[in-house]
């Protein structure tokens, strides 16, 4: 039945319906979602990455990977908690294949702020995009996503362990640059 | 669901300062073509892998029918007493299928 659901009902109806009709095989339902989840996937990466392009480049690879694996998803409602970990995933694979990232400083350097900055109001993207990858992905995930340490370990597949210190020394790294400039 | 050890401040910042995705129109519009081009892709791929198998089906099939006819003639000449057995439709898909592994061992 959900197969059969028009493109202006599609509009209207609620988000489990629109998942279990991309799941059975809509392809217009799975546009609507796109045009749902977008925004908060783009959100992710521009946070991640500061690059709206690459940002968008990056949503869009998450989106081709989430309507290629969907058959996949057991549960309508996990959808947006899998398409997160598919973007994380992504962001994962570019960190480690080494592709272009924002530059980072080294989160353990002297926290003096770059010269270039002394003047200038740093926002917080600013300061996030001081951070090595790794340690911006946790406090983006922690801070903006509200997710828990265990649920960003399970998600990132970093230690515990790893993951709280990402957070503990990021968000001092953030609260330095932050309050030297505020 | 976070937890507790978040710094207040920085979670306000983070709530003040959304990170706005504009041109929703055009990325969605950019996704859903590059979800056709795929799905176009798949498709070539599927017709192509159909096509494949049908025509070695094709190649192979006279090969498989003379096969059978022999496989049958063989256990109709060395086992007389299966003879009702192989003109049992049962007995001919079973001859076929010995017949079409022995081909395709042939070509491979």
């Amino acid at each position: 039945m959900t197969r059969a659901l028009s493109p202006n009902a599609l509009r209207g109806a609620d988000e489990l319906t629109v998942i279990a009709a991309a799941i059975a095989g809509n392809d217009d339902a799975y546009g609507e979602l796109v045009r749902r989840r977008q925004g908060p996937i783009r959100q992710l990466f521009r946070r991640l990455c500061r690059d709206p392009a690459l940002a968008d480049d990056l949503s869009q690879q998450a989106f081709l990977q989430a309507w290629r694996h969907i058959d996949t998803l057991k549960s309508p409602a996990a959808f947006a908690g899998w398409l997160r970990r598919l973007a994380i995933n992504i962001w994962l694979q570019r960190v480690r294949t080494g592709g272009p990232i924002i530059e980072e400083l080294d989160v353990t350097e002297e926290l003096s702020p770059p010269a270039a900055m002394l003047n200038e109001q740093i926002d917080l993207d600013g300061a996030l995009a001081t951070l090595p990858p790794t340690v911006r992905l946790c406090i983006t995930l922690a801070y903006a996503e509200r997710m828990s340490h265990r649920e960003i370990c399970e998600a990132t597949q970093l230690p515990l362990g790893t993951v709280k210190s990402h957070i503990t020394r990021g968000a001092a790294r953030l609260r330095e640059l932050l309050g030297a400039y505020a | 669901m976070n937890d507790p050890g978040l710094d207040p401040e920085l979670l306000r910042l983070f709530d003040e300062a959304p990170t706005p995705a504009p041109h929703e129109e055009a990325f969605v519009t950019t996704t859903i073509a590059g979800l056709e081009r795929a799905r176009r892709a798949r498709l070539v791929r599927r017709i192509t892998g159909t096509a494949v198998i049908l025509i070695a089906a094709a190649i192979i099939a006279p090969y498989v029918a003379q096969l059978t006819l022999t496989v049958m003639g063989w256990l109709l000449d060395h086992l007389p007493q299966t003879g009702v057995a192989l003109i049992s439709p049962i007995g001919c898909v079973c001859a076929a299928l010995i017949a079409w592994r022995i081909a395709r061992r042939q070509f491979t």
